[in-house]
């Protein structure tokens, strides 16, 4: 990609950014619930009127709306988000404990995704309408249908409680602790790119490349891994880059249900106990993250496709 | 060597050539012509068992040596298949893969018919471009099909094809895509190596004239049916089919080099 589109591209970024700060300022302030109460109510005191007037000063919530936001935006820009209500720290070193253990996830559950997804996919092609394609056709839909947290407690359910073989939670992000949650974002979504994978490799099979290989004396297993994959895996880059944005951003519910220390699971914390501080920082950082990998992956699209990469 | 008996083949419900019949003797070397639409490329197509899309020979026999080809399992035509048959496409450019070097993809080719290692077959390949008038095969050799003009990309699939001195040689439209200079020192060569290893071709064209040069026998093909086939002064000299007198009437003057 040039120059010019990355800059292009980047600039966008800024102005969605803008627009995403300006959203979650303004939602969070029209929410119900006060936050100078609530500061004090997250550490069980029962305030009188005048000592949380006091801190809505403090805090600057009396303040118009737009000067609120104002010096709501400088700070960030400064890098400082302000800090959490209920944890009394800065937001920032609240997201970063949380964001490493949320990527680490995401990674893994894609990892287990593509390991799973590509194979059968690439049988489900080889084998077009013969029973290894309805299997996995079979599968696919129940898969795409299946909702996770529901598949996650019955990953629960058979293995922690019944063979004992993982723990219950992942309190901590080993990789005992990754495999549940993991497990659970993955499997729905290998469902899903199974199916991709078989559509884009039958189209590449129907493809003219393919006889000329077959042709040339090339096996079909080479002809498979080696040249109509490769083709195939194009389009599914995109794809890819917008289910890791998604993971990163809405892994909320998995963990949760296995308290794993992620993003998410703040998140969740953040909103019940009206911590606006850590709710807007955790939505500007994961529309930055979205939108960089995003970027990421389109770019490197034009480094995996010749054609686009040497403008054809 | 090859034998068509009989040979009918549809895609789908569709019949498109019917009761072709074809003898192609060790060393021999067959023209093809016909109109657009004749079933040209699908008869040449089925002799290696790559028919497009759902074309199947629905009845009639093709033999190679004897031994009947349409019953091959996958291994038997692997072991035939860029060795000794290899095919010349109408459009080379598209039998490559494109986000592949076609150097890559070549010395690929080479490494499965051939023990050789890497640089012994880039060498051979780059050997082969050059003898097709290939400016720089270096450069050849380190682009994208993409990158090639189509003359080039063609100029590649004929390297590519006649890199191994297959006993058969199926050519379809091999040089149509060519300039004339071009285009005669490719048959040439086609023929020298004919001469020299006692290969048997299967050339189809539009150019009588090209037929006519290169040919020890011409079929006249029309809607799937051959109209006539026979030696090539036979067919030339005494043309017993009108459509075949047609096509003669439109070449300007018959014989000599000059027409290929
Ligand atoms: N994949 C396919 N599916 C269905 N019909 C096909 C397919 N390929 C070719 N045909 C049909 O078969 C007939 C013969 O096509 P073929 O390509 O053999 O002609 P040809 O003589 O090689 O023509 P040309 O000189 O234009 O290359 C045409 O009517 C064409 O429509
Ligand atoms: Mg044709």
């Amino acid at each position: 990609m040039k120059v010019k589109t990355v800059v292009k591209r980047v600039l966008e970024i800024l102005v969605v950014l803008l627009g995403v700060s300006f959203l979650t300022f303004s939602l969070t302030y029209l929410a119900p619930g006060d936050p100078a109460l609530a500061s004090f109510t997250s550490q069980g005191i029962s305030p009188t009127a005048s000592e949380v007037e006091e801190v809505r000063e403090e805090m600057g919530l009396n303040k118009p709306f737009i000067v609120q936001y104002g010096t709501w935006l400088g700070n960030c820009l400064r890098g400082d988000f302000g800090n959490s209500f209920s944890m009394h720290k800065p937001v920032v070193s609240v997201l970063l404990q949380r964001l490493w253990p949320t990527l680490k996830l995401a990674f893994f559950s894609l990892i287990l995704m593509i390991i799973i997804a590509v194979p059968f996919g690439m049988v489900s092609a080889v084998k077009q309408n013969q029973w290894p394609d309805y299997l996995v056709r079979g599968w696919t839909f129940l898969g795409v249908s299946i909702p996770n947290f529901w598949f996650g407690m019955i990953l629960m359910l058979v293995l922690a409680l019944q063979l004992h073989l993982l723990p219950v939670t992942s309190p901590d992000t080993g990789l005992t602790s990754m495999i549940m949650p993991a497990l659970t974002l993955a499997f729905p979504m290998s469902a899903k790119y199974a199916r991709q994978v078989r559509t884009a490799v039958l189209e590449e099979l129907h493809q003219d490349y393919v006889v000329g290989a077959r042709a040339r004396g090339l096996s079909e297993k080479a002809i498979l891994w080696k040249h109509v994959f490769p083709n195939a895996a194009l389009p599914l880059i995109t794809l890819l880059g917008l289910s890791l944005g998604s993971l990163l951003g809405g892994t909320a519910v998995v963990e949760v249900l296995f308290s794993y220390p992620g993003l998410g699971n703040l998140a969740v914390q953040a909103i019940t106990s009206y911590d606006y501080p850590l709710i807007q920082g955790y939505v500007l950082w994961i529309a930055l993250i979205y939108m960089v990998i995003n970027l990421i992956v389109d770019t490197s699209y034009n480094f995996f496709d010749p054609r686009v990469r040497l403008g054809a | 060597m090859l034998e068509f008996k009989d040979v009918t083949i549809q895609y789908g419900q569709n019949v498109i050539v019917r009761k072709f019949n074809m003898k192609v003797e060790s060393g021999e070397i067959v023209s093809i012509v016909g109109e657009s639409g004749s079933g040209k490329t699908t008869v040449i197509r089925a002799a290696l068992g790559l028919l497009p899309g759902d074309g199947r020979v629905s009845a009639g026999d093709i033999l190679l040596n004897g031994q009947s080809v349409l019953s091959n399992s996958r291994e038997e035509w692997l072991k035939l298949r860029g060795d000794k048959m290899a095919m010349i496409f109408q459009d080379s450019g598209a039998m490559i893969n494109p986000i592949k070097k076609i150097g890559d993809q070549y010395v690929e080719y080479i490494q499965v018919h051939d023990k050789m290692d890497k640089q012994a077959a880039y060498n051979r390949a780059v050997e082969m471009l050059s003898n097709m008038r290939l400016p720089d095969p270096d450069r050849v050799m380190n682009s994208y099909a993409f990158e090639l003009s189509g003359g080039m990309k063609q100029r590649v699939g004929i390297a590519m094809a006649m890199t191994f001195n297959p006993e058969l040689l199926l050519a379809d439209e091999p040089t149509s895509a060519l300039d004339v200079t071009t285009q005669a020192q490719i048959v040439r060569q086609m023929m020298e190596i004919n001469k020299k290893y006692h290969q048997s071709i299967i050339c189809v064209t539009h150019n009588l004239g090209l037929a006519a040069y290169m040919s020890d026998q011409i079929i006249v093909m029309r809607n799937g049916f051959i109209v006539e086939s026979g030696d090539r002064d036979a067919i030339l000299n005494h043309p017993q089919n009108l459509y075949t007198k047609n096509l003669l009437s439109a070449v300007p003057t018959m014989g000599g080099e000059r027409y290929v």
